[in-house]
């Protein structure tokens, strides 16, 4: 029953997606706008083809992923050490506290020019912009989850012999995992958002070889404007894979079978 | 052996001294089964988290073969009232071996000794499954599991089975019985059900209502003990008054 509801919304959302696609193709091949501004969608979909088989699109894809990856991995890190300090001490809680009502209301981009002059353009800039854009919400999902933990898991952790570091990562992350998860879905899609963003900042500063962002800037420099619509194609897979994907498995291998949510 | 001298606690709310121990002192030997009676509000779970060493004391002091308890340990291993004391993203089998885990236990060894303490509690068969697809009872039987794989010297349980059915009740008891004739551990065993804690106990202290000791009973009925036995009744009967009449002369002491 559920399961043919679902199949059901899903055709109906397949339905609106392919109209919608189609309008798209209707009003472009209508000649009521200039074409090379609004390509039809098939135009789009061929460029997207044609920049993924001969890998131009993947590589571009690869570098802004592996930048995020790394950014991510850096301030899932920071985020720990920061939450945990923040429940474990009311000094640092302050600290956090008052970093985070500094620096959550600054856009990343804003920080970009800082940034640059910092530590000039290229990957670390990038980077520090996906750290300040990733660590303040994680962090306040996360000193959320670790106040969760039940007390009769710290107790139960205390008495089994568990101490600082290893009651951290044997009882109060695994306890946490739900806050953990959803701060690490904030922190994708504001990683994501930065390095598109900065990318194309970097791209109207220099040449330098660069991802997504850099890409679409120069599709729209070259007027390139089907590859441009292609790159922003990709932009938009890859959320849907994400978060649909791995997100959605990620969740079904843990806490939902853990019964946690 | 368990000693406690003169064990206060004193919790404070705002500027008010609210004196939930008055000075509790008795001993436990080795090997004894010790139920701790009293009603609801008398300090019976504080003492059992004294004893456990996640609350300290306000006064007294509480020896361990002669030594103080400064905090929590894997010699001491409680076993609490509410079911979500297992942790949810680890199974069964994960759950009872995760503490032998982290003493230094072999993998093999520990598997060994998990399979059978799950076995001992009846839960074979249900090694794989996650708690939240268990049924309550079934949760204390591996919570009981748990502690009981470490092999702590005092077992420290708190009304483990006051939110089963009766019919659950009456079986875990038993099995905590058969557990306890075979491994011979140290219980304390908090409750406030007067035939849970004849059917159970070498000896029973009954606690006054604001928190002092009324009296230790020794329980030399035959085991294994029947609610229809003879001398049941009587012990019940004189168990029953003791409580009550506990409640009361707190009343009076309040006014
Ligand atoms: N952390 C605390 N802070 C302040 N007061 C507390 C705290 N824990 C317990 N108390 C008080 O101590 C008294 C005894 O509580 P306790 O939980 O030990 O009772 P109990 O005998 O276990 O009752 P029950 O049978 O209902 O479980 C109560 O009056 C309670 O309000
Ligand atoms: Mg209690």
């Amino acid at each position: 029953m559920a399961k043919r509801m679902f199949a059901n919304r899903l055709l109906s959302k397949l339905f609106w997606l392919l109209l919608l696609l189609l309008l798209w193709e209707l009003i472009s091949r209508s000649g009521i706008f200039e074409p090379t501004l609004f390509p039809p969608f098939s135009k789009i979909l061929l460029v997207f083809w044609q920049e993924l088989t001969d890998g131009l699109l993947l590589e571009k894809t690869c570098y802004s992923l592996q930048l995020i990856l790394k950014g991510l991995f850096l301030s899932l890190a920071i985020t720990v050490v920061l939450s945990f300090g923040a429940v474990s001490s009311r000094w640092v809680e302050d600290l956090v506290d008052v970093l985070n009502s500094i620096l959550h209301p600054l856009p990343g981009i804003a920080l970009l020019p800082v940034a640059i002059l910092w530590f000039g353009i290229g990957e670390t800039s990038i980077l520090f912009i996906i750290l300040h854009s990733v660590i303040w919400p994680m962090v306040v999902n996360l000193k959320t989850g670790f106040r969760s933990v039940p007390s009769i898991y710290l107790e139960l952790g205390r008495s089994f012999g568990l101490k600082g570091i290893r009651l951290l990562g044997g009882v109060i992350l695994p306890s946490s995992l739900p806050y953990f998860i959803s701060g690490l879905k904030i922190g994708w899609a504001r990683a994501w958002r930065a390095v598109i963003a900065a990318e194309m900042v970097f791209g109207a500063a220099s040449g330098t070889a660069g991802g997504l962002g850099w890409h679409i800037y120069m599709t729209r420099y070259y007027f390139d404007i089907a590859g441009t619509f292609a790159a922003l194609l990709a932009i938009v897979i890859i959320g849907i894979l994400v978060e649909e994907l791995f997100f959605n498995i990620l969740e079904k291998m843990t806490i939902k079978k853990w019964g946690m949510v | 052996m368990l000693e406690l001298q003169e064990v206060v606690k004193v919790y404070l709310r705002e500027n008010f001294r609210h004196e939930v121990l008055k000075g509790i002192s008795f001993q436990v030997s080795q090997g004894e089964f010790f139920c701790i009676l009293g009603p609801s509000g008398c300090g019976k779970t504080t003492l059992l988290r004294m004893i456990g060493g996640y609350e300290k004391v306000s006064g007294g002091r509480i020896l361990l073969q002669g030594e103080e308890i400064t905090g929590p340990g894997p010699d001491r291993i409680m076993v609490f009232q509410t079911f979500d004391q297992l942790f949810a993203w680890q199974t069964v089998r994960g759950n009872v071996e995760y503490p032998l885990k982290i003493n230094g236990m072999a993998r093999g060894e520990r598997r060994e000794r998990a399979d059978f303490y799950i076995e001992m509690v009846g839960l074979k068969g249900y090694e794989n499954y996650y708690p939240h697809q268990l049924s309550g009872g079934m949760k204390q039987r591996a919570a009981l599991a748990r502690a009981l794989a470490l092999q702590p010297q005092i077992l420290l349980l708190d009304e483990p089975f006051a939110s089963l059915d009766a019919q659950n009740r009456e079986i875990l008891q038993e099995e905590l019985l058969r557990i306890w004739n075979s491994l011979k551990p140290t219980v304390i065993f908090v409750t406030h059900a007067v035939d849970e804690a004849i059917i159970l106990a070498d000896r029973i202290l009954v606690m006054t209502e604001d928190g002092d000791i009324k009296m230790i009973v020794e329980n030399k009925l035959q085991r294994p003990r029947r609610p229809g036995m003879p001398g049941f009744a009587r012990m019940w009967d004189f168990l029953y008054e003791q409580v009550r009449s506990s409640r009361w002369q707190a009343e009076k002491r309040k006014n």
